[in-house]
């Protein structure tokens, strides 16, 4: 058979030389066969109708058996006509001249019959290939839209198979650690492999190669490339030869696409689902909290009422009884704390929380901490150093009272009844520092930097600190700031940073007398 | 107050809470009338005419700032509201619905008393005097003059009318709106940070501890109270 099915590949150079070989023979044949009937039919047909019966033995020559066959055929078929049926018969010699016009347009028209009807037949043929090679990417195609599953997507190999009978297909894909991962039926990539993928997925560019096999196969890496990012690599070999591959090149870059495109859906499937999850959980978490919230502050608020209410009439109680309605006092008012910062710190840390930050004296905020406290403040003096000239600050005054709060609380707790409690701001370079410090003792240097974490050493000894701290280093963090500790003389000081800003420019009062600047300081 | 028995209307639903809440009143000689949800509540306000509402914002059957504004239709008796940390936002669209003042929970009773006294004092004094003395301030608001320690002290006219606003409203929590509004006017562009540097300055200039105000107190996150 000739060389006339480009796409079908896979013929070793004997078999395509026996085929063309039997073709002439065929050839041969039918020019006898052909001149047999014209001899047998010449007493009824005259010669332009013999001439007809030669050029359609060209035809169907051309048709079935090809190039070479048809040209020999034609050739003969003029030979023959001249020989048998031209007088003088038998012989090569022609009486009447106008023959030779008849042998020539004969020949010419034998030839391009010849050459036409192969043309057709090639067309014909690629067009058939063309048809199964679409009908195999849609199978493909919709092999790999249903594919709900990395698996899914390996099995479509096996379309990929059928396609290309004579072409091994390999898919590779990334996994989210940026490694090659065999799917389905692949083997394991060889290093050399490996590097090959590499430099593809790095210059996404298709690569063909026989170097990397020990018998030389060629090979083709192509890369796959989603709309994002690169997905992974398919590997196609094949035993005849990187011509043959190269012919399958637009093909095997259709497939690549296919099956790039689906890994990415896969992937961006998953990450909906992920994102999902976490809204889900978000919602649940929020609506836990609005619920604990409430449940608990209920009963907290009847049990701390009810003992306050003990409280005002515990002066005329007995003294056993005195001290048990303190301890439930102020037991309920531990409880309520603990559930305020367990609260406030669940609250800091769901994706929602929003800073609400406003340009602010610091003073204010200090005044409103110093007066929440002001049950716990009464056995402490209070220090309170802030420099008149401070700028306006930008921050969550919500949250800083929590902070000055946490701290200030912290700072009783940790320090002996009548020791002074040192409120001090400090207008640095590039931020406000605002300490509170005590006299009391003082933390073993290791153990300073653990103080705010949720669940510092500190937490097992005293519940209530641990998680106060924490959620100051929290807020501290959200405003851009910072929070530390040190040792002093006779005690602890924890300062936090809050960052300067431009304040925005106050619009003067037309009722003010000029020199009056705006600003907290008068 | 031991003349007259002012009424009170508790509207609460946790029957802790209410107990607690209703005990700590009537040992102040105080009269309690309770309701559970906001529309038996609302009932209830019609029949006995409460002079003072104590309100909890997580009522099961309606929204309370509903109530509020229900309730404000006819009557200017003040709402002090029982409300959860967390919620400044709530709080601010309370008080502008017309809420007077608000408690978070847990409260103390010492601070609950104190609290409704001071709301019943302004819905007494309805006629305002024309001396206001706090601290070693004396406001003249007849003269607009303002003395501290007996020696006359400057205010600017922006801060006397913020000052006005403020002993107007004593006892009550004004939020930064209300108060930018009464004092600029309802055109104003300034925001709240003008509001709180003015503020400042009423406190250093009348305030014994300006850091620490006893007078003109901050409600953080929400506005200002002015107390006696």
């Amino acid at each position: 058979m000739d060389n006339n099915r480009p796409s079908v590949a896979g013929h070793c150079a004997s078999d395509l030389r026996r085929g063309r070989a039997l073709g002439l023979g065929f050839a041969l044949l039918a020019c006898a066969a052909t001149t047999v009937l014209g001899l047998g039919l010449r007493h009824w047909l005259d010669g332009p109708n013999i001439v007809m019966m030669f050029l359609l033995n060209v035809v169907l020559v051309a048709r079935y058996l090809g190039q070479s066959a048809a040209t020999l055929s034609a050739v003969l078929c003029v030979a023959a006509f001249d020989f048998f049926f031209v007088p003088p018969h038998l012989s090569f010699a022609v009486a009447d001249l106008q023959y030779l016009l008849t042998f020539g347009v004969m020949l010419f028209v034998s030839l391009l019959i010849g050459h036409l009807t192969i043309g057709l037949r090639r067309s014909a043929l690629l067009a058939e290939d063309k048809a199964a090679q679409t009908a195999e990417l849609f199978a493909l195609a919709s092999t790999l839209g249903r594919a709900l599953t990395r698996e899914d997507v390996a099995r479509a190999i096996t379309v990929v198979q059928r396609a290309l009978p004579d072409i091994t297909c390999r898919l590779y894909a990334l996994d989210d650690h940026e490694h090659l991962q065999p799917e389905g039926a692949a083997g394991a990539l060889s290093d050399l492999e490996a590097m090959a993928a590499g430099h593809v997925m790095r210059d996404n560019k298709l690569m063909l190669t026989a170097d990397l096999t020990a018998d030389a196969h060629p090979l083709m890496i192509l890369p796959l490339w989603g709309s994002t990012r690169m997905r992974g690599v398919l590997m196609a070999d094949m035993a005849t030869g990187s011509a043959d591959l190269m012919r399958h090149r637009a093909m095997l870059e259709a497939i690549a696409a296919l099956f790039a495109a689906s890994l990415e859906r896969l992937h961006f499937v998953a990450v909906a689902q992920q994102l999902q999850m976490e809204a889900a959980a978000e919602r649940l978490r929020n609506s836990i909290l609005a619920a604990v919230s409430h449940d608990i502050r209920t009963p907290l608020t009847a049990l701390f009422g009810t003992a306050d209410a003990l409280m005002l009439d515990a002066a005329q109680a007995p003294e056993a009884l005195r001290e048990n309605i303190f301890a439930i006092h102020e037991q309920s008012m531990r409880l309520n704390g603990l559930v305020g910062n367990l609260l406030e710190l669940a609250r800091l840390h769901t994706g929602n929380f929003q800073l609400r930050k406003e340009w602010q004296p610091l003073e204010e905020v200090v005044g409103s901490s110093l007066k929440l406290l002001d049950a716990a403040l009464a056995r402490h003096r209070i220090e309170l150093h802030l420099p008149r000239d401070l700028p306006l600050l930008e921050f969550d005054a919500v949250l800083l009272e929590r902070v000055l709060c946490n701290l200030i609380d912290n700072a009783i707790r940790h320090a002996p009844p009548g020791s002074a409690i040192a409120i001090t701001a400090a207008l640095e370079k590039d931020h406000v520092e605002i300490c509170v410090g005590n006299e009391g003792a003082r933390i073993p240097e290791a153990q300073l930097t653990q103080l705010f974490e949720m669940f510092s050493p500190d937490t097992h000894a005293k519940p209530h600190s641990g998680l106060g701290l924490s959620i100051c280093k929290t807020i501290m963090t959200a405003h851009a700031g910072s929070i530390s500790a040190r040792n002093q003389a006779n005690g602890v000081r924890i300062c936090v940073a809050l960052p300067l800003g431009t304040p925005p420019e106050l619009p003067r009062d037309p009722e003010d007398p000029p020199g009056a600047e705006a600003g907290p300081a008068v | 107050m031991t003349q007259h028995a002012p009424c009170i209307l508790l509207i609460e639903d946790d029957f802790q809470i209410r107990r607690v809440v209703r005990n700590a009143l009537e040992r102040q000689g105080m009269r309690v009338e309770e309701a559970t949800a906001c529309a038996s509540g609302l009932e209830q306000a019609g029949q006995v005419k409460p002079e003072l509402v104590v309100l909890d914002l997580g009522l099961p059957d309606r929204d309370g700032i509903d109530f509020i504004t229900d309730f404000r239709l006819w009557s200017q008796a003040p709402i002090l509201i029982l409300t959860a940390r967390f919620s400044e936002a709530e709080k601010i669209l309370t008080l502008d619905a017309g809420a007077d003042d608000y408690l978070t929970k847990p409260f103390g009773i010492g601070e609950l008393l104190a609290r409704v006294r001071a709301l019943l004092r302004r819905q007494a004094s309805s006629m305002e005097p024309a001396l206001v003395e706090f601290g070693e301030t004396v406001v003249d608001l007849s003269r607009h003059q303002v003395l501290r320690a007996g020696a006359p002290m400057h205010l600017t006219a922006t801060e006397y009318r913020l000052l006005a606003v403020l002993i107007a409203n004593q006892g009550r929590v004004m939020t930064h709106q209300q108060l930018v509004r009464a004092a600029w006017g309802n055109n104003t562009q300034h925001g709240s940070t003008y509001l709180r540097v003015y503020v400042g300055r009423l406190r250093q200039k009348l305030e014994r501890d300006p850091a620490r105000p006893a007078h003109l107190q901050t409600e953080i996150g929400v506005g200002y109270r002015f107390v006696l």
